[in-house]
Formats: C-alpha cells, sequence, structure tokens
C-alpha cells in the first residue's frame, strides 16, 4: 500500500530578474508502506532537498504530495508539522543531538513538544533506553559518547514517537565503517519490524542494506 | 507546567554555561534595573504615597492668586476665609493657620527655637487627627483672648518633657509667656513645616483688614463633592468679594489643589523627568542585552532547528526563548533591587535639604512590584527580539550540511535597528544633560549681589512677652558689639529679609514715592527689611551712592531709608538722582522717609529671580520688629563661630535661643540644590548611556567583522588594502551611528522641553548643545568602531577564506 505519493513535484529557488534556479524537478514517485529506500546520486542532485520536503520541513515546493492518502499539499504548515510529529522520525548526518542536554533529555524533549505527560514520557524513554542498549549513558552528554553512540542515541530519538516513517540524511556519513555497519544493522530491524524508511547515501555498501534505489540527478528522478 | 520547568532548568544550564555572557548581561540589567528602583522608590515615596492623613485626597489647599498684577502662590485673606468657610456644603471643615517660631526656655533646658502654628479650631478635624492625650481646639478657642492654650507635638513632648503622662493642663513657658499644654500630638505629625507647638489663631474679626494676605488655609470636601466644583463656587465668591471690596479685593481669587499635590508641586516636574532619563538608560541596557543574545542565537540556531526538527512549535520555541531572557533579567532584578537599596541611600544624601516628604522614601509593595515589573518586562524586551528571530528559523536550511543561512540578514537588520535605537536614545539623554550642565553654569555665574563666604547667619526671634520696641533694638545693638568684640569677627549686621529667602522670613509693603497720591493705584511693591548693625558691610553689599545708617538714625532722628540700585533706576531714574527724594511705606506709616543711599541689587527669592525693589529702614526707626537674621562676617571658617553666637546671646538673654544656623555659602548652594541634583543625576545617567551606547557599537560592529569574515579575506584577496577594509567597517558602523543621532536628535527637541523648566539662561533647543553633543557621541561611536576596524584591517587573507 503506498504510504507517499510525490506527483509533479518541484522545488525552486527565485534568482535576479525573474529567473529561477530548480533543485527538483517534475518528482514523480510512489512509497510503500514497510519499503527501505535509498537515494542516491551527486552532489547538488536534490538528495537533501527531496528528504526535507517528504519530511515537511521544507514547504515552499509546488505539485502533490499524498501521505497516507491526506493531501499534504493542500495543508497549511502548522497542520503538517502535527502530522510530521505524528508519523515522522528524522536520523541526521551530523547526529544534531541537543549538547546542552543529556541523552535521556535528548530522548525526552520530543516527547514533551508532542505533549505527553510526564509519566508517559519517563515510561517511554526508559523503554528505548533498554531497547537500543544505552541505559548506561543516559546521564552522559552528547559532547560524553562516540559518534556510533550518538547516532545511535539519534536513531533513538527518531523512534521515541513511534513513528511510521524514518527520514536518515547520510546517517553513516561522519562514522567509520564498524559503526556505520551497526547502524545500518539497527535500521534494517527497524524496518523488519515494519518501519519504513528512506535514506539518503553515496554509499553502494548502505544502500543494499535496502529493497529499492531512487537515483537523482541535477533535480530529476532518473 | 512541567514543561515550563523543563524550559526554566534548561535556561538555567545555558547561563551557567556562557558565564562572561550571563555576567555582562546581569551586570548591564542590574544597574538599570537599581537605579530604575531608586528613583521608583523616590518618586513613591514623594509622589505616589498618600499624605498620613485620613482620606488625604479630600483635602484641598488654597492658593492666593492676581493674575491681573502676575502673582500667584500667595498667602489668603482671613475675611476671605470666613467667607467661603460659609459654603458648608462643599467643605466638611475648614482651617486657617499662620506659620512662626517660638522659644522654650526658662525650665532650666537649653533655650531652643522650635516651629509654631497659629490654627483655628477646624485644623485638627480637616486633617482628621486626634490627640494621643488631652484635646483639640474648639470653636470657643477661636476667640481673639484665648491665647494661653497650647497643643504640642509628641516629639517635644518627650525631648521636652520627658513623655510626662500628667502633661495635660501643665503650665509652659513658650516664647516667655505661660501657656497650657491641653493636648499631645500622636508621634510623627508635625503639619505644617515639622511644626512642634500649635496655638490658636486668635484672630480679632473687627480689628483683621481684609487685604492682610498673610494666611493659610486648607479645607476637607464633603464626600459628594469634586475639587472641580469647589473651584467654580469659590471662583464664584471671589468674584462676587472683588466687586464689594474692590480696594482690596480687585484681581484676586484662589486656585484649589489636593494638600498632597500642593506639598510636592516644586519637586515633581524634576522627579518624573529623573524618571524617564533612567528609563531611557534601562532600554539602552536591553537593546545592548538584546544584541548579544542577536549574537549568541547565531550560535543556537541548529539547536532552534533541531528542536523544531523534533517537533517543537513556533511558540514552544519562543516560549523557551523568553524563559531564558525572563530567567536573566529576574536575576539581574534580584541584583538591582540589592543595588536598589544602596542607591536610595545614596540618592537620599545628595537631595537638597528641606526637600519634602523624604521620611516617605522607601521599599515597600510598591517599590518591590515596580522592580518585579520592570525586570519581568526588561526580560521580554530585550528577549523579544532574538526570540522572534528563533521562532521563525528556516529550519531546512539551518540543518543542511554547510548550508549558508539567510538567517544573517534578518539579524543583522535586527541588531542595526537596535543599535539605532540605542544611539537616539543615548543622545537624547546626552543632550538633556548637556542642557542641565550649561543651566547649571550659568547659574552660577548669576552675581548674588553679596559675598557669600566666610559669612555665618542665624535667627534670633525675642519673645514679644519680655520685650518690647526699642528693647529689641538694644538688644541686637548688644548683641553686635559682643560679637564685633570676638576675635576673627569682621562684621557684624541684622535683617529680617536675608537674601535668598536665607532667614525663612520676608517682610513686603507697598511705598508711594514723594509728590504722588496716596491711593492703592500708585502703589508700588517692594521687599522692606530694617535692619541693624553693620549689614551692608557684613555681607560686602556695595553703596553705590549716599552713606549707610549710622548710629545716630534713631528713633529721634530723621525718618530715613536705603534702596536698591534697580528701585533707584526705575523710580528716580538713577542712583545719584534717588539720593535726597522722599518715600512713604503706605500704609504703615503716614510720613516721609529720606533716600540716603543706595546699594546693590541682591537676589531676594532666588539666583534666578529678579531682584525687585528693595527697602532698608533702621531697625531703631521701625521697633516693633523681634527677629533679626544675623550676618556675621568671619575671619576664617564661618561654621566655627556658632558657639561663640550662642554664648553671646545666652550671655544678654539665658533662655534666649538661636536657630536656623548656617554658613551663607550652605544657603547658596541649597538654593539651587535641586537643579544641582538633577544635573548631576542626569550627567551620570546620560555618562552611562554613552557607555553602553559605546559598547553596543562596538559589539555590533565586532560581530559583523566576524560574520563578515570570508569576505574580507576576498576582498584583500582581490587588492584590498588596509586602509580600505578600514574604511569599509567604519562607514558601516558610523552609517548607523549617524541615523542614530538623526534620529536621536528629532527625540530630543521633542522631549527636551520637559526639562525646560530646570533650564536658567539656556533654552531647552540650545543650538551649540545640539551641535556639541552629536559632535561627541559621533567621535566615541568613531572609537568604538575603530578597534573591530584594525582586526578586520589586519586579517590574514589565506585563513579568512579557508574559514567557512
Amino acid at each position: 500500500m503506498s504510504m507517499i505519493t510525490l506527483k509533479h513535484l518541484e522545488r525552486f529557488y527565485p534568482l535576479a530578474k525573474g529567473k529561477f534556479f530548480y533543485v527538483l524537478r517534475d518528482i514523480n514517485l510512489e512509497v510503500n508502506e514497510g519499503d527501505f529506500v535509498s537515494i542516491m546520486g551527486p552532489s547538488g542532485a536534490g538528495k537533501s532537498s527531496l528528504l526535507h520536503v517528504i519530511g515537511m520541513h521544507d514547504h515552499a515546493w509546488s505539485g502533490e504530495y499524498y501521505f497516507d492518502d491526506d493531501p499534504i499539499h493542500s495543508l497549511k504548515p502548522k497542520e503538517r508539522s502535527t502530522l510530521r510529529n505524528e508519523k515522522i522520525g528524522f536520523v541526521f548526518q551530523n547526529y544534531h543531538l541537543l549538547d546542552d542536554l543529556t541523552v535521556y533529555e535528548n530522548l525526552d524533549i520530543p516527547l514533551s513538544y508532542r505533549h505527553v505527560n510526564k509519566a508517559g514520557r519517563d515510561s517511554i524513554v526508559c523503554d528505548a533506553l533498554d531497547r537500543f542498549h544505552i541505559v548506561g549513558k543516559k546521564d552522559l552528554y552528547p559532547r560524553q559518547l562516540s559518534g556510533g553512540q550518538q547516532q545511535l542515541v539519534s536513531i533513538a530519538r527518531a523512534m521515541i514517537a513511534n513513528p511510521k516513517l524514518i527520514l536518515a540524511d547520510e546517517p553513516t556519513g561522519n562514522l567509520h565503517s564498524d559503526q556505520g555497519k551497526e547502524i545500518m544493522e539497527m535500521f534494517k530491524t527497524l524496518n523488519a519490524g515494519g518501519t519504513t524508511i528512506i535514506q539518503v547515501t553515496h554509499s553502494d555498501v548502505n544502500a543494499a542494506y535496502g529493497n529499492r534505489i531512487i537515483q537523482l540527478r541535477d533535480g530529476f528522478v532518473v | 507546567m512541567n514543561t515550563l520547568l523543563q524550559d526554566i532548568r534548561f535556561g538555567f544550564r545555558m547561563l551557567l554555561k556562557h558565564k562572561a555572557f550571563t555576567a555582562i548581561a546581569v551586570i548591564a540589567l542590574g544597574l538599570g534595573i537599581g537605579a530604575n528602583t531608586a528613583i521608583f522608590s523616590l518618586v513613591n515615596g514623594v509622589l505616589l504615597r498618600p499624605l498620613s492623613f485620613p482620606d488625604a485626597e479630600r483635602i484641598i489647599y488654597f492658593e492666593g492668586r492676581n493674575p491681573s498684577s502676575g502673582i500667584t502662590d500667595s498667602n489668603i485673606s482671613f475675611l476671605d476665609f470666613t467667607d467661603w468657610s460659609q459654603q458648608t456644603d462643599l467643605f466638611k471643615a475648614t482651617a486657617a493657620f499662620w506659620t512662626g517660631n517660638a522659644n522654650l526656655g526658662a525650665d532650666g533646658a537649653e533655650p531652643e527655637r522650635v516651629p509654631r502654628a497659629g490654627v483655628t479650631s477646624g485644623f485638627f478635624p480637616v486633617l482628621g487627627v486626634q490627640p494621643v492625650l488631652g484635646r483639640t481646639f474648639v470653636p470657643e478657642d477661636d476667640k481673639p483672648e484665648t491665647t494661653s492654650v497650647a497643643i504640642i507635638s509628641h516629639g517635644l513632648w518627650k525631648r521636652r518633657f520627658g513623655s510626662d503622662p500628667a502633661i495635660v493642663g501643665k503650665q509652659a513657658q513658650i516664647s516667655s509667656r505661660p501657656i497650657t499644654v491641653i493636648g499631645v500630638m500622636p508621634s510623627g505629625f508635625e503639619f505644617p513645616e515639622q511644626t512642634q507647638v500649635w496655638v490658636p489663631s486668635a484672630v480679632n474679626l473687627s480689628d483683621e483688614p481684609r487685604d492682610n494676605r498673610a494666611w493659610s488655609a486648607i479645607a476637607r470636601l464633603n464626600p459628594d463633592v469634586d475639587l472641580m466644583q469647589a473651584q467654580t463656587r469659590i471662583s464664584a465668591i471671589n468674584a462676587q468679594l472683588a466687586k464689594q471690596f474692590h480696594e482690596t479685593n480687585k484681581g484676586w481669587d484662589v486656585f484649589l489643589s489636593t494638600l498632597h499635590e500642593r506639598v510636592v508641586r516644586e519637586v515633581k516636574p524634576s522627579l518624573l523627568a529623573l524618571l524617564g532619563a533612567v528609563g531611557f538608560v534601562l532600554l539602552i541596557a536591553c537593546a545592548n542585552v538584546a544584541n548579544l543574545l542577536l549574537a549568541r542565537s547565531a550560535a543556537r540556531q541548529k539547536e532552534i532547528a533541531i528542536r523544531a526538527a523534533m517537533g517543537a512549535s513556533q511558540g514552544r520555541v519562543l516560549r523557551q526563548m523568553l524563559t531564558e531572557s525572563i530567567l536573566l533579567s529576574a536575576i539581574g532584578g534580584i541584583a538591582g533591587l540589592l543595588l536598589s537599596v544602596w542607591l536610595t541611600d545614596v540618592l537620599m544624601s545628595i537631595v537638597p535639604e528641606g526637600a519634602p516628604r523624604l521620611d516617605q522614601v522607601g521599599i515597600d509593595y510598591r517599590v518591590l512590584t515596580f522592580a518585579l515589573g520592570v525586570s519581568a518586562l526588561t526580560g521580554i524586551l530585550f528577549g523579544l527580539v532574538p526570540a522572534l528571530h528563533a521562532s521563525k528559523l528556516d529550519v531546512t536550511s539551518a540543518l543542511k550540511e554547510g548550508g549558508r543561512s539567510a538567517e544573517g540578514h534578518r539579524r543583522t537588520s535586527a541588531r542595526s535597528l537596535l543599535l539605532i535605537g540605542e544611539v537616539a536614545l543615548s543622545l537624547m539623554l546626552l543632550v538633556g544633560a548637556g542642557l542641565l550642565i550649561k543651566s547649571f553654569v550659568r547659574l552660577q555665574e548669576v552675581r548674588p549681589g553679596f559675598n557669600a563666604h566666610n559669612v555665618l547667619i542665624a535667627n534670633v526671634a525675642l519673645p514679644g512677652a519680655k520685650y518690647k520696641d526699642q528693647q529689641f533694638v538694644e538688644f541686637f545693638r548688644q548683641l553686635k558689639d559682643r560679637l564685633e568684640a570676638a576675635p576673627g569677627v569682621q562684621a557684624v549686621g541684622g535683617a529680617i529679609n536675608l537674601p535668598l529667602g536665607a532667614s525663612g522670613y520676608g517682610i513686603g509693603r507697598g511705598f508711594v514715592p514723594e509728590g504722588r497720591p496716596l491711593t492703592r493705584d500708585e502703589l508700588f511693591d517692594a521687599s522692606c527689611s530694617p535692619i541693624t548693625g553693620d549689614y551692608f558691610r557684613a555681607l560686602q553689599i556695595p553703596l553705590l551712592g549716599g552713606r549707610f545708617f549710622q548710629l545716630r538714625d534713631n528713633a529721634e532722628a530723621p525718618k530715613i531709608v536705603i534702596i536698591n540700585e534697580s528701585m533707584a533706576k526705575r523710580h528716580f531714574g538713577s542712583p545719584s538722582e534717588a539720593i535726597g527724594k522722599r518715600l512713604t511705606i503706605w500704609r504703615d506709616e503716614n510720613f516721609m522717609r529720606e533716600i540716603v543711599g543706595v546699594v546693590g541689587d541682591t537676589k531676594t527669592g532666588s539666583l534666578t529671580g529678579e531682584s525687585g525693589a528693595q527697602v532698608y529702614v533702621p531697625h531703631a526707626q521701625d521697633s516693633q520688629w523681634n527677629f533679626m537674621g544675623m550676618v556675621i562676617r568671619t575671619a576664617g571658617d564661618p561654621a566655627a563661630f556658632a558657639t561663640t553666637l550662642r554664648r553671646e546671646v545666652q550671655a544678654l538673654d539665658k533662655d534666649q535661643p538661636i536657630y536656623n544656623v548656617r554658613t551663607m555659602d550652605d544657603v547658596v548652594m541649597n538654593s539651587i540644590g535641586t537643579r544641582r541634583v538633577s544635573m548631576q543625576l542626569f550627567t551620570v545617567f546620560a555618562c552611562a548611556a554613552l557607555l553602553l551606547a559605546a559598547l553596543g557599537i562596538y559589539g555590533v560592529m565586532a560581530c559583523s567583522v566576524t560574520q563578515r569574515t570570508q569576505e574580507i579575506g576576498l576582498r584583500m584577496a582581490l587588492g584590498a588594502q588596509k586602509s580600505d577594509v578600514l574604511g569599509l567597517v567604519i562607514r558601516q558602523g558610523m552609517a548607523l551611528t549617524v541615523i542614530g543621532v538623526i534620529v536621536g536628535l528629532a527625540g530630543a527637541f521633542a522631549l527636551t522641553r520637559v526639562i525646560g523648566n530646570l533650564l536658567y539662561g539656556v533654552t531647552a533647543t540650545d543650538p551649540a548643545t545640539f551641535v556639541a553633543i552629536p559632535l561627541v557621541l559621533l567621535f566615541v561611536a568613531l572609537l568604538a568602531c575603530y578597534l573591530p576596524a584594525r582586526r578586520a584591517a589586519r586579517l590574514d587573507p589565506t585563513r579568512a577564506l579557508a574559514q567557512s
């Protein structure tokens, strides 16, 4: 069943004298529930831009976008934010943990933004710490963790609200190969559990973990 | 609530993480909030706290005015007062009173001069005050023969009578007359003017002239009457009285105000101007902290973007940023409140003597609420712009690897606007301070007409029960002789009207030059003072023609006067032409006096006032006056001669006190006290504002240089010289400063009128000040721009270009 459908989606930036710079052009694609999709292509192809559009961070695009049959293109930014909070989790290349919060607090904060009460948050965070085997790290700050550990926490944070879809932007880009393998194995496990995953990657090794590859070049799907 | 606690916890963590920033911000805010709270505690005590009488806002004061004669702030006529008092539908109670002094002595203790008031029986009912012992006056006490009873203050009862519980009914010697004490007032009650003894007014209505405007009057309005209604009715009555008593009441009316308003009228404009000025300083401090936060927000872009990506709504981000700001301002507020306690003490030590209601100044709930409110408002003010910035972040751009953010431009615009605001506010304060300084310098150049240095003054008031007429004259003559014999004394004299109102008394009379009809229309007003001894020599008032008074000018000698230069020129053409002319002091005397001398003008009321016509008569030829403001010129420090004066007075009469002992230098300083304090405080605030603005300019330019490092490196790689880079940075900073100066000048033109009444010899739009101050500010701004510009010019292009 199709989770994500994009039709004639375009993203551009206005330049001087009425000209435009296209980042994404006439994107048409579908992603089914349970897919593990890898978006690949050279630098500047529009991979991260596509990910941010799908993730509803970016609102300056045109075309049609359906998520679970909801017409995202018709929703207001605030409605998109609500939907995103319910259904999507993000993993970034630079982990993007909050440096001044402990591991526990980094996991707690997305739940706080979703108005989960304290008792509920405590329970969910404890489960996540256990599931990802990072209970012993809960009071540490990100600067006290290795890259791999930080990315693990980042994935745990992305999963904390039980999203249907995980978007990962070069999740192993700043890790060495052993750590990267560990992370990809984690993604595979999550996908096996029913979570749809879309990753941006330059690595064929990482792409091999998925069941589908989308190639982007100069803003087009090729 | 739980998420708010999260934000507070995180806010504390961030403040602790950035200790230097937190310290700078807390110091800036603490100084701003502390100064505002200190000034507000002054405003609160003097202007806002009601008078300590029940329903004090219902008590009104009658101020005499005659607009056609240019007279304001005059006392009122007792007979007019009796007419107003008949309006019982307006007033629940009315009272008239006069103020003076009384000698306490003859009881073995040190003789003492205390303030005294003669009041009608309605006085205490108007104020709503009950005695703690005995009774107050009743209508029977208003009869002219009732002069042997008195009510005393709590302080006097304690100090002079040992808190005797049986004081009521006992006798005391007041001004050498036996007086029966009938009541003791509660602690703290000393209205009016620190009065210690209240006596009945004892007015003989049949003898009281209608134009004897020597009284003050108050009343308590009925509950359903407002001030406007009372004013309308009383003015109508006065119009009627003017028709009925044309000669005495023509043009006279009264202005009604609340008693509170009357008490604080003189100081209200200064206090409000100071509150405005210190508010400006706080706004500038807020702009500085806001700029610091904006600079920090550049480093926090990633954090905000992550939070947004994790699901934080714009409102939630805004709340978090504002929580941090309010936390910062709360810490600044606590520091400010502590600082304000000390600052208030400092303010109280420099406030001029005689300023009203200083006993009411302190930290109360209003001041605490003000501090709390200012802290919260400050936090919102300086936090709002950075918080709004942060909440509207473009998440995608901020999260992208190596992405350049468009936020930099918006942030730069906000910082520029804040800087322009800071410069504008600083300029307004600096112009205000500049005007006040120039005005004060002009004031100090005013020649008072006498030499105030090395002069001791003190009041001596002889009791009428003990001395009469020529006995007054003889006492002061003997006192002069005894003082002149003391080592270090150069000259001794006395007058009732001392310059600058130093004696606290002033006699004004009318005179008519010889040959003119003795009618009211021919009457000229003059300050008219009996003098004794070598008064003019003691104050070094120059003789411009004729001669001084001499010993031979006694009661049997031909009647004479000395007049001042202004009066001689106005009425007789010149000092030399005035000598030998004659005038009569009408209607007190029915004979001519010859002008035997002309002396220089002296300032009677204030340094800024006109001298007016001044007439001096020998005390021996106008001997009814029991009081003299003694003037002693000394070789050394005049304050050291107070003991000598007291000793010589008490050698003549052991029960005779002296009071109001001061040096003439102190009198001159005090006469410009309010202006001096306003000038000093404004200058302090303006300097603080200039420093904050300079720091703000430096901060903005330093941040700009950091942000433009790559650009500058590129320019240098393309051929820009050090001087080109210097010019680039300085031009950016000075452009903002110039805009701020233009906005500030416009604001200054509008706002300096507020301090117009504090200025002397300078207009509120003085061109020299409006040119000089911007130049000073521009110079300081140039210095503030130079340091970051120099840093930019020293950048290594290679390293700058490598920086991402």
